[in-house]
């Protein structure tokens, strides 16, 4: 090997380096921005240890998902987008009416299924653009984390809802992409 | 560049901004002697790849950031002459200081872990400046001395550049300043 070439190698290992810093500090910040935005459904109604710990698996596959790039960040872009109804729907009532966090846990949970309805449909519309396990992951996984901050008050009722509802939205979405080819 | 050449240099930035890592190497191969030659053409070789290797990694490592509607060629060139500048404005003040004498020294004396570096530090140096051309050597230790040997101000200043160049090149090949 002459000396070009071991000069040329170092480079090359210092540009890898550098794309590799530079990708994971945007990641960083996009998982810190993603925390922020999920943040108002963690204060309002949940605040617990298991909604502390949804935020951060959140911001996590915010942050993975961008590092690992590709499908994997399509994924969690698409279940991020996915999740702000979910998550950010019983925080918004609950200023309206400051009760509606005691009523999720007693009446029927409306906050998560209408959540849920709005996160399949845009998940599965969004899914057309680009398919596989990678996205579905991180898209299911992204959306799972950010959804569970708004639904944890409702309990086992908030998270069926929640599930009837990306199922009721998504289904019809991906039967329409199916039928369009 | 080409338009071929352009189109790929394009994909390949795309590609990479949305992480994928395949084009990775195709697109070091296009950037490298692209960024160098440009550079070369506004500085002289040494600083030449000093900026275009400064530029690389400032691209690569802002590559996740690219917008793919902006053209990557356009993009790349535009990070490349910023270095440029950079490097023309640290080598006036090189110039600068050159023609200004010495600059004054700090006090020698420091801890022992500041003491150990600096004695491992002028060892290195003293072998990179062995393996340099005698002429080379004689004129950046007499720089060094303060000392001026009998050439015009402008020659003098030349050649310390000159064998700066060439020690700061084999100080690289030893030590990976990267």
């Amino acid at each position: 090997m002459t000396l070009s070439e071991i000069s040329e190698t170092n480079l090359r290992l210092a540009a890898r380096r550098a794309y590799e810093v530079g990708r994971l500090q945007g990641a960083l910040w996009r998982g810190a921005l993603a925390a922020l935005f999920a943040l108002p459904g963690f204060l309002m109604c949940s605040g617990t240890l298991l909604a502390g710990f949804c935020l951060g698996g959140f911001a996590l596959v915010v942050v993975a998902g961008r590092v690992r790039g590709a499908a994997y960040e399509e994924g969690a872009r698409a279940g991020a987008v996915a999740g702000v109804a979910p998550c950010l729907l019983p925080a918004v009532a609950s200023t309206l009416d400051p009760n509606l966090c005691a009523a999720l846990v007693a009446g029927v949970p409306w906050p998560c299924a209408l959540g849920g309805l709005v996160a399949g449909a845009i998940l599965g519309l969004r899914g057309r653009a680009a398919g596989g396990l990678p996205f579905w992951a991180t898209a299911l996984a992204a959306l799972g984390f950010a959804a569970a901050l708004g639904c944890i008050p409702a309990g086992a009722m908030g998270f069926s809802g929640l599930l009837f509802g990306v199922i009721a939205g998504g289904a019809p979405a991906l039967v329409v992409r199916r039928a369009m080819g | 560049m080409n338009p071929a050449g352009r189109s790929a240099l394009q994909e390949e930035l795309t590609a990479l901004a949305r992480g994928d890592r395949a084009a990775f190497d195709p697109l070091f191969q296009r950037l490298w002697p692209l960024l160098r030659g440009f550079a070369r053409r506004s500085l002289s070789a040494e600083e030449a790849d000093d900026a275009a290797q400064e530029a690389l990694i400032r691209i690569f490592r802002r590559a996740s950031e690219f917008d793919p509607a902006r053209d990557a060629l356009a993009w790349a060139l535009g990070v490349a002459a910023w270095q440029v500048r950079t490097h023309r404005t640290r080598a006036r003040r090189r110039r600068g200081e050159v023609a200004g004498g010495l600059p004054e020294r700090e006090d020698p004396a420091g801890s022992p872990e500041e003491v150990a570096a600096a004695g491992e530090l002028a060892a290195a140096l003293e072998r990179a400046l062995a393996e340099l051309p005698r002429d080379d050597a004689a004129i950046l230790l007499a720089y060094a001395r303060g000392e001026r040997p009998d050439l015009p101000g402008a020659t003098f200043r030349k050649r310390v550049e000159r064998a700066l160049g060439r020690l700061r090149a084999r100080w690289r090949i030893r030590h990976d300043p990267l």
